[in-house]
């Protein structure tokens, strides 16, 4: 396996008369972000996306360079998850549909022009740890099929098509099961936020 | 938790329903102009409708934060099989049992019911696959109090959970009286078509080219999974979805004519010759068969009993173009030859 080795300062191009003006104390961080999770996020993205593509070295390269450029790094309470979630959020960037669906829903939904970093920075509800956690139990809940339907849609950015073709479930099948996978982790943030 | 007016959460449900189905089709790699468009207009109609689909994509958004949300379940038994492509164990159950079935030229037999709880589903959904044979009308009492009635030669499978109650309509169809559980949406799939309900009775009939939903009383909304496009009926109201997606036009229809088939009558309006034939086959060992696929598009009007289906069919070769030809295998319908 041809392992990239990611060099967390001149490793992109584009951000390298950046990396010269970083200040040590900063250069530190990154390197110490670097360090301890790098190879964890490697491991992560390829349970997720396999050998690729995409290449889970190219995506965690790609958090790594996002996470360089962002000014709080050194406040973020866990950068491991926020690393993980560029490089997903990248993965499924690729996949022209994807960029596509946010665009409708940005568009009814959100002020135009968000940044990726700022679609991902933590401020909606589900996002405080407890809500996670609840999520996190109410995913133990769902059948295989629906754990495997959500996590291809919504990890790995497959379209029905592509689902269809690994799976071999109808269309309709995929988005009924897709479907009934929100509805039980809506049912649990709902029971937890105690309005039903 | 809070008490909630029982229709205000029905009415909640739905509009979460459908913004489950809004995300769903949008991420699905499939939507259109024409659907963006009204995804716009579907949030614009309602302030709860925009609420409803925030919060759903505030929670998908935050599903890449779910710790170990790759990791495989730690519970063997809830790991997708290798083999997810094959088909289900319960639906090789039903192929070997229509072999046999045919094997054995029955035509009546024991339905056969298989309880799935221990199969591959980890849910804790209690579920079931009812099926009957040939000729075989028969009456059941699900878990929740709902009874149906399943026609000839038919084959559902149920799951009831906490939170809903499922019945997937596999082949043919069935009769519903659905016990009315504000807190349990009770949906019945068939094929594309989703008929979503709280407490009603209708019936659901799943042909060869389309899905027909037909209300006795109460409401459901029809739902096609592969577009966003939702239909309310209410009780005397009929809707037929074309296997391409098209939706009908909503209509009134005399329940007793359609629902006679409970008790082995059979009334068609307008019917194409193909579902006719398709139900008439339920009772039938000799099947018939359409020869020519131009025939099968032909629209009849018919009313007879299961017993009399050689009088119906005597009567579609002297009003039709079409000839019957009776042999050890089958009853085929052929295109009459000019003279």
């Amino acid at each position: 396996m041809n392992v990239r080795r990611f060099k967390p300062v001149a490793a992109v191009a584009s951000v390298e008369e950046a990396d010269k003006q970083l200040e040590p104390a900063r250069l530190t961080l990154v390197e110490r972000l670097y360090r301890d999770h790098w190879k964890h996020l490697c491991t992560r993205l390829r349970k997720v996306f396999g050998n690729g593509p995409p290449e889970p070295e190219d995506l965690a390269q790609t958090a790594f360079t996002k996470l360089i450029e962002y000014a709080d790094a050194a406040r973020l309470d866990d950068p491991a998850s926020f690393l993980f979630r560029i490089a997903i959020n990248a993965g499924r960037d690729r996949r022209r549909h994807i960029v596509r669906a946010t665009a409708i829903i940005e568009q009814q939904l959100a002020p135009q022009g968000l940044e990726q970093l700022d679609r991902i920075t933590p401020s909606n509800v589900y996002e405080t740890r407890e809500c996670i956690a609840v999520t996190e139990r109410a995913m133990a809940t769902l059948t295989p099929k629906q754990r495997e339907v959500l996590i291809r849609s919504r990890l790995r950015g497959e379209t029905f098509e592509q689902i269809r073709d690994a799976c071999g479930w109808s269309k309709a099948d995929i988005s009924r099961t897709l479907q009934a996978a929100l509805g039980v982790l809506q049912t649990a943030m709902r029971e937890y936020l105690g309005h039903d | 938790m809070t008490n909630v007016d029982p229709q205000l959460q029905a009415r909640r449900d739905d509009i979460d329903a459908r913004a489950r189905q809004w995300l769903a089709h949008i991420y699905s790699g499939e939507i259109t102009e024409q659907e963006r468009a009204g995804f716009q207009d579907w949030l614009a109609a309602s302030s709860e409708h925009r609420a409803a689909f925030q919060s759903l994509n505030e929670l998908w958004t935050s599903l890449d934060r779910v710790p170990h949300i790759e990791d495989e379940p730690a519970d063997p038994a809830a790991r997708v099989p290798a083999d997810a492509a094959k088909p289900a164990r319960w639906r090789e159950v039903l192929h070997r049992a229509s072999s046999l079935r045919m094997a054995a030229g029955l035509i009546v037999a024991v339905t056969a019911v298989v309880a799935l709880a221990t199969l591959q589903m980890r849910s804790r959904a209690e579920q079931h696959l009812f099926t009957t044979q040939i000729g075989e009308i028969r009456e059941l009492d699900l878990t929740d109090g709902s009874k149906l009635v399943l026609r000839a030669d038919s084959a559902i499978s149920s799951s009831m959970s906490s939170d809903e109650r499922n019945v997937t309509i596999e082949r043919g169809g069935a009769y519903f009286d659905v016990s009315r559980d504000e807190t349990r949406p009770f949906v019945v799939s068939a094929g594309d078509i989703d008929v979503r309900v709280h407490g009603t009775a209708f019936d659901v009939l799943k042909g060869p080219s389309s899905v027909t939903v037909s209300v006795t009383h109460g409401h459901v909304t029809v739902s096609d999974l592969t577009k966003p496009r939702s239909v309310q009926l209410t009780g005397g109201q009929q809707l037929t979805v074309l296997a391409n997606g098209e939706f009908g036009a909503v209509v009134e229809f005399d329940s007793q004519r359609v629902l006679g088939w409970r008790e082995g009558r059979f009334s068609y309006r307008n019917a194409r010759l193909e579902d006719i034939v398709a139900d008439v086959n339920r009772y039938r060992i000799k099947k018939i068969v359409i020869e020519d696929e131009a025939l099968a598009d032909l629209r009849i009007t018919t009313m007879f009993r299961a017993e009399n289906v050689d009088q119906m069919l005597a009567g579609i070769a002297a009003t039709e173009p079409v000839t019957i030809v009776h042999s050890a295998a089958a009853i085929s319908i052929r295109r009459r030859e000019q003279p």
